[in-house]
């Protein structure tokens, strides 16, 4: 089976204080039709703008190089027609405020209705029609009612249901959702979530999911890839994540998060933050942060490489299958009081 | 739970690079630098205009009227033989004087009432909001007439007058800069810390707001020096002798007809150059408060 | 709703918070423009809390978790109920200059923005210079040496100290506002959704932090929160509300590892984990 997305050494820049700097750098994933992919991160990974430029929603002022192409043919460079046809009848995308993508003045009828009916998919009844059998789909209830209303008149989870109803009404083939249930209450995120993969199983949607939660990601998503300082670090199945983890920032991301059911005596922090793309000089951009950097770390910049039925960019990472929580834990003891808050300075890994 | 812009994240505040601003060199306007040595350089001839005028504004010369451009007068000279271009050094003063008196007087009073009104809210934000409605209202110019109609012509009436017409316009903006500033969870945490109303006001919101202030101030300074030259142009302001521009004008529209406008159009011209910069000046100050916010 | 008690009264006999029927009010005006109707945003809500534990408050938005904190802290005024602090009685209405002043030495808060809840034009250092101008007699050179000493207590140094707010990281903003908070030395600090905001790796550090801060110096934490991991690493006890009533109170352990309100349960089954799946429950939503 062909992929249906490929993104070949993707790199972005934009200007930071009026020069132009690499935000994102050599991403490069395929994906499959049927396929979810998580493409989870922090600040700075750079995993929004990957998917903005699948569907060409950079600001004017980026710089892109690098190849997307879906369906065979390049994304990049299509205009005019081919350009509109592609983000109306190909890929859709879900943000993360619905509030914000929506027109506050027209009614969520015209709204769900208007991409069908411009791009002449169908006419108006057959667009009514098709418009709520999807809202019933996504759990919406009273959905002749809702088309008249206005988007103010309805709480944040229904609106985000109503654009994935609005994204699945093109019918289209690859699915971009940008952190979409964020700004949700956890238990309407559930719900949120929930009609998203089920609508995704059902029509055999392409999926790629933005998000910073990799537990969420990891439950709805068939692969993930890591993401940081604007570098690809990871890619591997989400069913064996846990156990075949090797990126030490992906273990460093698993490890600090909290658990409802335990509470840890100390979580074993990454120390330092998130950096971005341009602030990385060279080698591996998480060299300042890892608990097993070693010298070679900071000279080489690092590939990505097949290991273990999944992608990895870290040269250590055989050597490392298993020590990666150990490594964190040692670190941390080891640099004492609000050691874990030092800056990329004097970072030192475990075994220097 | 909050918002994640992933674009202002990576690059920060937005450049001032769009098409409809144009290019910044280095970060620097070039618009509005050249605006700003503009309004500098008519500061500074109006505050040395002793010594950079060749001629006495008043000085007389019947037998030197209406002459053209020449080595002695570089503007050549009025229906009374007075050197055109000592007069609109001298009306530097004047023009420039009124509408600054007018501003710092609109924008004191205006910013005091905008925060107080702000804070205080309620029954005191309403009856204030009512009285700048009012005061919308009027005209400028016939709150000035009817200034000099009470008080008799010169500067201080309608330099007044105009203040009060002003002082709605920036009162207005400031006070709903304040409204959205004060319920910013910087300055709950200045109340949490025990900080007493009135340094909150002075030391923490206004210094956040001061740029809208600024921008106000530059924008409203045009509109001043027109109403203002209006004013003197109706004879209502600076009386003769003095060589305020829009007096001078007045002045020289009787000659307009007899194929003499030098007068009118140097001063006319003085006007607008004034006003341009500083209405360009006030726009661009105001894009790049913008593109500095959060 | 589960009535437990939960917090011992220690042996001077005094709690470092109590809530006695807390309850606000607002007036809003009905959708459609017709008449004003009355939101209830807290209802009845009483709680007490030892000097130098730890309570969490959780809920989702509406629960009105926030507008507790906020009243507790003084920044808005209960329609109902008492608050009292170490001991003393809050006023009723807008308080004063110097009552605030003396509040700041008995409570404070953390918000969850830590950009917004800094002035944007003011170096950090004089950020907390200011809270110790004005409540402690200090010479320049002492305060000088405290700035740096409540800045190091959160993992800054000297180049921080002379920032301003923009140039730092939002993990770094938000230790500057702790540092802040803890400037005036107060009894009880109120953290609203304060990790919220943070990245992952961040937030894992901040809670540390805290976890530090509390044991050093003992300090009464009042956790806001809508996040049940969160709150299992950081709190003793734990408050859940929904629509501004509380459903379930208890030790946290026992909350989380074995709740009783069915909307407890319904939070703690909604968290992603590992060998968790989104399930539909057909919930009817939250008010449309």
């Amino acid at each position: 089976m062909s992929a249906l997305l490929e993104i070949r050494d993707l790199r972005i820049e934009l200007p930071v204080q009026h020069v132009m700097q690499p935000v994102i750098q050599g991403v490069t994933l395929a994906l499959d039709e049927g396929e979810a992919i998580g493409l989870v991160g922090e600040s700075g990974a750079g995993k929004s703008m990957t998917s903005r430029a699948v569907i060409r929603l950079l600001p004017t002022y980026a710089r892109v190089s690098g190849e997307i192409l879906f369906d065979g043919a390049s994304v990049l460079t299509k205009r005019g027609d081919a350009l509109r046809r592609y983000r109306a009848a190909d890929v859709a995308m879900i943000f993360q405020n619905p509030r914000t993508h929506v027109n506050p003045v027209r009614r969520i009828g015209d709204f769900m209705t208007e991409a069908l009916l411009t791009n002449g998919l169908c006419g108006r009844e057959e667009a009514a029609e098709r418009v709520v059998g999807l809202m019933q789909d996504v759990g919406i209830e009273d959905a002749p009612r809702r088309l008249r209303q206005y988007p103010h008149e309805l709480s944040g989870g229904l609106l985000q249901r109503v654009m994935i109803a609005a994204a699945l009404a093109v019918e289209p083939r690859l699915l971009l959702a940008d952190e979409p249930s964020t700004s949700l209450d956890v238990t309407t995120q559930e719900e949120v979530m929930a009609i998203l993969a089920e609508q995704r199983r059902q029509r055999k949607l392409t999926m790629v999911f933005v998000t910073h939660d990799l537990e969420l990601a990891a439950a709805v998503c068939d692969r993930i890839a890591v993401m940081y300082a604007g570098f690809l670090v990871e890619d591997r199945p989400s069913a064996t994540l846990h156990e075949t983890v090797l990126h030490p920032y992906s273990a460093g991301l698993l490890a600090s998060r909290p658990s409802p059911s335990e509470r840890a005596k100390r979580l074993w922090a990454i120390p330092g933050r998130p950096l971005s793309c341009y602030e990385v000089m060279q080698g591996c951009p998480f060299a300042s942060r890892c608990p097993f950097v070693l010298e070679k770390c900071r000279d080489e910049q690092q590939v990505l490489r097949e290991v273990d039925g999944g992608r990895v960019r870290c040269w250590r990472a055989e050597e490392l299958r298993g020590r990666l929580v150990e490594g964190y834990k040692r670190q941390l003891e080891a640099r004492g009081e609000r050691g874990e808050f030092e800056d990329s300075g004097e970072h030192r890994g475990i075994d220097e | 739970m909050a918002e994640i812009d992933e674009i202002a994240q990576l690059t920060g505040p937005r450049p001032l690079t769009s098409t409809r601003v144009g290019r910044t060199i280095r970060g620097v306007d070039p618009v509005a630098a050249a605006c700003a040595l503009i309004i500098i350089a008519l500061t500074l001839v109006a505050l040395l205009a002793p010594l950079l005028a060749p001629y006495s504004p008043y000085a007389l010369n019947i037998l030197a009227r209406y002459q053209g451009p020449s080595a002695q007068h570089l503007l050549g000279t009025d229906s009374l033989g007075r050197d055109l271009l000592s007069r609109l050094i001298y009306g530097a003063r004047l023009s420039l004087l009124g509408p600054l008196l007018i501003i710092i007087l609109a924008t004191i009073s205006g910013t005091f009432l905008a925060i107080v009104s702000a804070w205080v809210g309620g029954l005191f934000d309403n009856v204030v909001s009512r009285i700048l409605d009012i005061l919308f209202a009027f005209p400028g110019i016939i709150l000035a007439m009817l200034a000099v109609a009470l008080f008799g012509p010169g500067l201080i009436a309608p330099v007044i007058a105009l203040s009060i017409a002003y002082l709605p316009y920036i009162a207005r903006v400031l006070r709903s800069a304040a409204i959205r500033e004060r319920v910013l969870p910087y300055i709950d945490a200045c109340y949490a810390e025990g900080l007493p109303t009135r340094t909150i006001a002075i030391r923490h919101l206004l210094p956040n707001i001061w740029p809208l202030v600024l921008v106000q101030a530059t924008l409203s300074f045009g509109y001043a020096l027109v109403d203002l030259a209006a004013i003197s142009y109706l004879g209502l302001g600076v009386q003769p002798p003095s060589s305020a521009w829009g007096l001078m004008v007045a002045n020289g529209q009787s000659s307009i007809l007899t194929g003499h406008p030098q007068e009118s159009i140097y001063a006319a011209l003085m006007i607008v150059v004034t006003v341009v910069a500083f209405n360009l000046l006030g726009d661009r100050l105001a894009i790049a408060f913008a593109s500095e916010e959060r | 709703m589960n009535e437990e008690s939960m917090a011992t009264v220690t042996a001077a006999g005094q709690f470092a918070i109590e809530v006695e029927g807390l309850r606000k009010v607002y007036r809003v005006s009905k959708s459609g423009g017709r008449g004003r109707v009355d939101a209830v945003a807290v209802d009845a809500v009483s709680f007490a809390v030892t000097p130098g534990a730890s309570l969490a408050i959780v809920g989702e938005s509406g629960s009105g978790k926030t507008t507790t904190a906020r009243m507790i802290m003084g920044l808005e005024q209960p329609t109902a109920g008492s608050i009292v602090l170490g001991g003393v009685k809050r006023g009723r209405g807008r308080l004063g200059s110097r009552e605030r002043r003396r509040y700041a030495r008995e409570i404070q808060i953390v918000f969850q923005d830590p950009f917004s809840s800094l002035d944007p034009r003011q170096r950090v250092r004089d950020a907390i210079a200011e809270v110790l101008k004005l409540h402690f007699h200090q010479s320049g050179a002492e305060r000088d040496e405290r700035v740096r000493e409540l800045l190091g207590q959160v993992g800054l140094d000297e180049r921080h100290a002379g920032a301003l707010p923009r140039a730092l990281s939002g993990g770094q903003q938000q230790r500057v506002a702790i540092a802040r908070a803890l400037a005036s030395v107060p009894k009880v600090l109120i953290l609203d959704e304060a990790v919220a905001s943070l990245d992952v790796s961040v937030q894992a550090q901040v809670l540390n932090l805290l976890a530090d801060i509390r044991e050093e110096t003992g300090v009464t934490y009042l956790f806001i929160s809508h996040d049940l991991a969160v709150v299992r690493q950081v709190s003793d006890d734990v408050i859940v509300m929904r629509r501004g009533q509380v459903v379930e109170r208890g030790p946290t352990t026992r909350v989380l590892d074995d709740p009783q309100d069915p909307y407890t349960k319904a939070l703690l089954s909604a968290i992603p984990r590992r060998g968790w799946k989104p399930t539909r429950h057909g919930r009817t939503m939250a008010a449309d």
